[in-house]
């Protein structure tokens, strides 16, 4: 689970940038040996012998009156096995630019953002696996001109 | 030293001994196991609907996942729709060689065009500077196919054969004359 602020909205040429700060606090579960199984249906190994990574990355998905369903990455990570499973960072800010096709983002109240991983094994199938919980987070109807980031 | 030279001489005799009718036999059994490989082959194109369902990873800018060699199996199912996160194999118009790259932005209209963008993993930069000259988004129709699973370094021998023909020559020989000689 995570929650994160908005900020605000600058065009740039034509189209419209996003810029949002968030947090994330996640945990992965680790298997120590992979044969360990947790009972509790809400949490799962993720991390067994066979995982050699997982690719994370923050997504925020929307919808524009130019295109029915946008996509963009904001923020990604790769954890291999054997690094800290928890995830704690805050204040952080998009690694890649929030740049919408066309003037979308101004007024738009609904950009979820999701967390997703994909996983890489030693050798077999490439699953891509979306965290439960996600956060929708509205963008301002105006611009801001002078912000620096 | 004699005994390997007697050897390759009993090689030479088995040779001789086979007539022509087991020479045909042989050479259509060959023929056979082609035919077999290439039938396999275009039955995964069309299970995959990938045009290339297995391709070799030939640079490093998908590292830690993946690294030259790795040898990656993809399908190139209309149904599935392109989402961010996916590991896509893509070719840039007029050039040959495709690239395995991540998505990292995708804008779909109602009617299911799309245009994205992809970024190698262990990229600075996003692609835009290895599309066409004007290219700004790749589309579906420049996509090979999604990456669904992969097994690590056996691709090896097709970037050595590649990279050294003589290699290859090397392998082609052996094989052709395996197959020749060996009686079954």
């Amino acid at each position: 689970l995570r929650k994160n602020v908005e900020d605000f909205t600058g065009p740039r040429e034509r189209s419209d940038l996003g810029f949002v700060t968030f947090d994330i606090t996640a945990d992965i579960l680790n298997g120590k040996n992979g044969l360990q199984t947790c009972w509790n249906k809400n949490t799962f190994i993720i991390f067994d012998w066979n995982v050699k990574q997982l690719f994370l990355y923050l997504s925020a998905e929307y919808s524009t009156k130019n295109n029915a369903l946008n996509q963009v990455v904001l923020w990604d990570k790769i954890m291999l096995r054997g690094d800290n499973p928890r995830l704690s960072l805050k204040d952080m800010k998009s690694k890649y630019f929030f740049f919408d096709d066309g003037n979308g983002l101004k007024g738009n109240r609904n950009i979820t953002l999701t967390l997703s991983w994909n996983v890489v094994p030693n050798a077999g199938i490439l699953p891509l696996v979306t965290g439960s919980g996600h956060v929708s987070v509205p963008f301002p109807d105006t611009y801001e001109t002078t912000k620096s980031y | 030293a004699a005994a390997a030279a007697m050897l390759s001489l009993d090689f030479l005799d088995d040779v001789r001994r086979m007539n022509k009718r087991q020479l045909y036999y042989q050479v259509l059994n060959f023929g056979m196991i082609v035919s077999s490989a290439l039938m396999i082959w275009k039955g995964l194109m069309v299970v995959t609907g990938s045009e290339s369902p297995i391709v070799v990873v030939l640079s490093g800018s998908m590292e830690p996942a993946f690294h030259r060699g790795d040898l990656l199996f993809l399908t190139n199912r209309i149904e599935d729709p392109i989402r961010v996160g996916e590991i896509v194999v893509f070719r840039i118009e007029g050039r040959e060689i495709p690239i395995v790259h991540r998505v990292l932005k995708i804008h779909e209209k109602q009617n299911g065009d799309i245009k994205f963008l992809t970024k190698g993993d262990n990229n600075a930069v996003d692609d835009r500077g290895l599309y066409k000259q004007g290219q700004h988004w790749l589309e579906k129709k420049d996509v090979v196919g999604r990456a669904r699973g992969f097994v690590p370094y056996i691709g090896i021998v097709t970037i050595l054969m590649n990279d050294y023909p003589k290699f290859k020559y090397a392998v082609l020989f052996l094989l052709g004359l395996f197959v020749l000689v060996h009686r079954e």
